[in-house]
């Protein structure tokens, strides 16, 4: 999964990196991970304010206009 | 003196540690995992030939396993020594033996084994395994 991540073979990170680097990576990637679950769960939170359409169009109520295809001459 | 953590900029760099021996900075490249590996192998066979009056398994917390590092250079120096100049391969031994002090190679080996074991429990786990 790292290895995805960073697009870098096993073999280069074993030769050329050290423990330190390694690590902080690590931490780097867990961090940034934790930051886009937070993004996003946080609208699912706020989801409440999210409605369907039925419920948009009762809401808007009268000040909707529901053309009919009849009406615009659509047969 | 306190000791001063590596930043992130050290890190990502890798940079050369920097320690003090008779007097003088001297470099230590970082040695990269694999080369790391091969050390923490080479220094945990030394550490299981310690006397069980080392516990260094006991140590909860830095301020402990500094302490318990020191103990293991009391009990120990020749090994630290030698596993020292194992990490700092591109340091001449003979060189530092005669300038350097006890305290600046328990300092300096005190920096290396934070860089070799950069999770601070890695050693004491590493030192739990050894001694099962």
């Amino acid at each position: 999964m790292l290895m995805a991540e960073w697009h870098v073979p096993p073999d280069h990170i074993a030769e050329n990196w050290s423990d330190e680097l390694f690590l902080l990576m690590v931490k780097k990637l867990i961090d940034r991970r934790e930051r886009e679950r937070k993004a996003i769960e946080k609208p699912e939170k706020e989801g409440r304010n999210l409605i369907s359409s039925e419920e948009l169009i009762e809401q808007m109520g009268s000040s909707v206009e529901v053309i009919k295809g009849d009406d615009k001459g659509i047969s | 003196m306190a000791k001063k953590k590596r930043s992130e900029e050290q890190k990502t760099l890798i940079s050369p540690i920097v320690v003090v021996l008779g007097g003088e900075e001297i470099s230590i490249p970082v040695l990269r995992m694999r080369a790391s590996r091969e050390w923490r192998e080479a220094f945990s066979k030394s550490v299981a030939e310690l006397p069980g009056s080392v516990k260094l398994t006991d140590a909860g917390d830095t301020e402990e396993l500094g302490n318990a590092l020191k103990t293991l250079l009391i009990t120990m120096p020749e090994k630290c020594v030698e596993s020292f100049f194992l990490y700092a391969r591109t340091l001449k031994r003979e060189a530092f033996e005669e300038t350097a002090t006890d305290e600046e190679v328990a300092a300096a080996f005190d920096q290396i084994i934070e860089v070799a074991f950069p999770l601070g429990k890695s050693l004491l786990r590493a030192i739990e395994r050894i001694g099962k």
